[in-house]
């Protein structure tokens, strides 16, 4: 089959808007995604994941400001390619991609519905804002979704509210209403890390097969990389902002090559490190904060292969070391 | 919802029914009784009173017996719907009441609804519109609404009514209309003057209840249900009133009750300044008359509006709020 460009991001940076400065906190994020596959977007917390899956669908607080770069989305049926940086936040054109084209599933099931509507209320307004169809038809639809999603007794549940759902279940008909209306690209913002190990297995597993039967691409973001590794095609690292190195999956776990990669991939509890007793190494002193940022390349406070000179004096680029294996870090050229 | 009105019946009556005792033994703690006002009144004018005739009078009008006979007396006749008699107008309590109650109730409910439209509208334009020129006056406009007593403001309008427009904003008519029978004329006039009382008893609600609107919505436009909802494609303004706006109107109607009886309770004195044909002015009288069944109706009177009031706000809220149907269910 041959590779269709789904959405590219280029050089993408986002600030925050503070007392007249503006305060970095993306900061040259570039990736490609091809329709029907996975990316997942791995990083610690406050990296800058959130922003980043926010800036794609122009939802980003009042106070964050995309200062460079383009979003471009191919829209495959019509052949138009759209970039998202260049539309308004508020305006008709970025209201017909959300929830239309791109939809996007959030970390905290228990807050994003609104608890003053039905479920049901809350997944029929999108498929009657994307499609022309009558009221009765986007409720058979809605229960359809729910059904589909595994939730019991759909056509109750239509009129359950929020509060009456588990985490889980909400988590379930959060991905009944990203899939409504047949979006090309659902971004997932961290979907089951507010969720139980069992809970979270299923929902890993509903969305894979989602994907399957329906082949929307995904942002499967999470800050857990070995939960990234069972969903994603290809990987992205992120560390304060920006991506350091990106990668098809089996060649990210094999061939690791970054610092923070190998070190990320150590803290991940595995059999063989059981048996071994070996004690999971954290990673050296904690993520600078957004005031702090180190000159040169952002890791080499925490990096055991720093060079002077060379780590502390400008961003290392990203390089492709092998095909499609990108990484930015001095010691590999 | 049926369940839920019955059951409230029931404690109105009984939380009617203490009110009532409460209120006949404040309206008897002043020393002396309606007699004693009376004769110092009249002894003021000139007029010499005997003992005898003090006597006669207590006697005539029931004041002679012991206190719990005379609350009997009274909460018996309330149950046979008749209010008691007025000693100071010499009329039956419900006629003197009944032509000023429509204007109380008229100038009660217009003033939570002036409150009500105008902080909701107010609030959410602020909070949308946070720190713009709109909102830093509606910021400033607001203060000055709390910190200006009633009273004062109620002066100020009358003094600059009468210097700038010459014209007398005290009352609810014009003098020609005064006693006349209904016109679309004098339903125009009544128009022109009933603002003056509204803005007077909403303004400090208004401004409460606008700050209150501002600060919820803000924090509401914040959640990630509202992001959620937004990453669906809902045109802005929908969006914002189905969702945060809502979602923020709880606080304020959970408060009706409670605003409703600020702007009763401020209704007298305002009343009294801009004479007003309400229950307002015929209150204070009553209460310094020592006009027992008179004033002991009007307390009557206010608690049930507070009452009724406190139901609307909890109706509201329930249509308004899910959670609260699910709660009054279980
Ligand atoms: N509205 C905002 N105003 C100011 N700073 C913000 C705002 N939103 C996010 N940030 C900052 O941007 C940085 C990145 O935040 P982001 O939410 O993208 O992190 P994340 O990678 O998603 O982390 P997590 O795994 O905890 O969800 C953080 O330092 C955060 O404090
Ligand atoms: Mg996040």
């Amino acid at each position: 089959m041959e590779k269709k460009i789904l959405l590219q991001v280029k050089n993408l940076q986002i600030s925050w808007l503070f007392d007249k400065a503006l305060i970095p906190i993306v900061y040259g994020v570039d990736f490609n995604l091809e329709s029907g596959k996975v990316l997942g977007l791995v990083g610690e917390s406050a990296c800058g994941k959130s922003v980043t899956a926010l800036s794609l669908l122009r939802l980003l607080a009042k106070e964050l400001k995309i200062v460079n770069g383009e979003i471009l989305f191919w829209e495959h049926n019509g052949g138009e390619t759209i970039d998202i940086t260049k539309l308004e936040s508020r305006g008709k054109d970025i209201r017909k991609i959300r929830g239309g084209l791109v939809s996007m599933i959030f970390q905290e099931p228990m807050s994003s519905f609104s608890p003053l509507y039905t479920i049901g209320y809350q997944i029929m307004e999108v498929i009657l804002l994307h499609s022309e169809i009558s009221k009765k038809e986007a409720q058979e639809r809605t229960i359809e979704l729910l059904n589909k999603v595994g939730i019991a007794d759909a056509r109750n549940s239509f009129k359950s509210y929020p509060f009456e759902f588990s985490g889980g279940m909400r988590q379930r008909a959060m991905i009944a209403k990203a899939i409504s209306c047949n979006p090309s690209l659902l971004i997932a913002d961290e979907p089951t890390t507010a969720l139980d190990v069992t809970i979270q297995a299923q929902i890993l597993n509903l969305m894979r097969d989602m994907q399957h039967e329906f082949g929307t691409s995904i942002i499967f973001i999470s800050h857990d990389l070995g939960v990234v590794g069972q969903m994603a095609d290809e990987i992205a690292i992120m560390y304060m902002g920006k991506i350091i190195e990106r990668g098809p999956t089996k060649e990210i776990f094999k061939n690791p090559n970054h610092p923070y990669t190998i070190k990320l991939l150590d803290a991940i509890p595995r059999l063989g490190n059981l048996e071994a007793r070996r004690r999971l190494e954290p990673i050296r002193g904690s993520v600078p904060g957004l005031f702090n940022r180190p000159h040169g390349c952002t890791f080499n406070d925490r990096c055991d292969y720093f060079m002077s000179g060379i780590c502390g004096a400008s961003f290392p680029e990203l390089k492709e070391i092998s095909e499609n294996h990108f990484v930015a870090c001095y010691l590999y050229g | 919802m049926l369940n839920l009105i019955m059951r409230r019946i029931v404690t109105t009556l009984v939380t009617l029914f203490l009110i009532s005792v409460v209120a006949f033994i404040i309206i008897q703690l002043p020393p002396g009784d309606y007699v004693d006002a009376w004769a110092g009144k009249k002894t003021q004018g000139g007029t010499i009173i005997t003992q005898a005739e003090l006597n006669n009078m207590r006697v005539r009008l029931g004041l002679d017996k012991p206190l719990y006979q005379q609350y009997f007396k009274w909460i018996g006749d309330l149950m046979k719907g008749n209010l008691g008699f007025s000693f100071e107008y010499h009329r039956p309590v419900a006629e003197v009441i009944g032509e000023r109650l429509s204007m109380t109730l008229l100038i009660a409910f217009s003033t939570l609804a002036f409150t009500y439209i105008l902080a909701i509208a107010l609030g959410v334009y602020s909070a949308v519109k946070q720190y713009s020129i709109g909102d830093n006056i509606a910021t400033v406009l607001g203060y000055i609404g709390l910190a200006t007593p009633g009273f004062l403001f109620a002066l100020i309008l009358m003094y600059l009514g009468q210097k700038w427009f010459g014209m007398s904003v005290g009352g609810l008519f014009s003098f020609k209309f005064q006693g006349a029978p209904w016109s679309w004329a004098k339903f125009r006039d009544l128009l022109g003057h009933l603002w003056v009382p509204v803005v007077v008893l909403g303004m400090a609600g208004t401004a409460f209840q606008l700050r209150t609107m501002r600060a919820t919505l803000l924090d509401e436009l914040n959640k990630m249900y509202v992001t959620s909802a937004r990453s669906g494609g809902i045109p802005e303004f929908n969006l914002l009133m189905r969702y945060p706006v809502r979602m923020a109107l709880n606080p304020i109607v959970a408060t009706l009750g409670w605003e409703l009886s600020k702007i009763i309770s401020g209704a007298p004195i305002i009343g009294l300044v801009l004479s007003l044909p309400t229950l307002g002015p015929l209150y204070i009288t009553a209460l310094l008359d020592q006009d027992i069944y008179l004033s002991g109706a009007l307390i009557l009177i206010y608690c049930i509006l507070v009452i009724i009031g406190t139901f609307i706000s909890d109706m509201l809220l329930m249509i308004l709020d899910p959670r609260m149907r699910m709660k009054e269910r279980s």
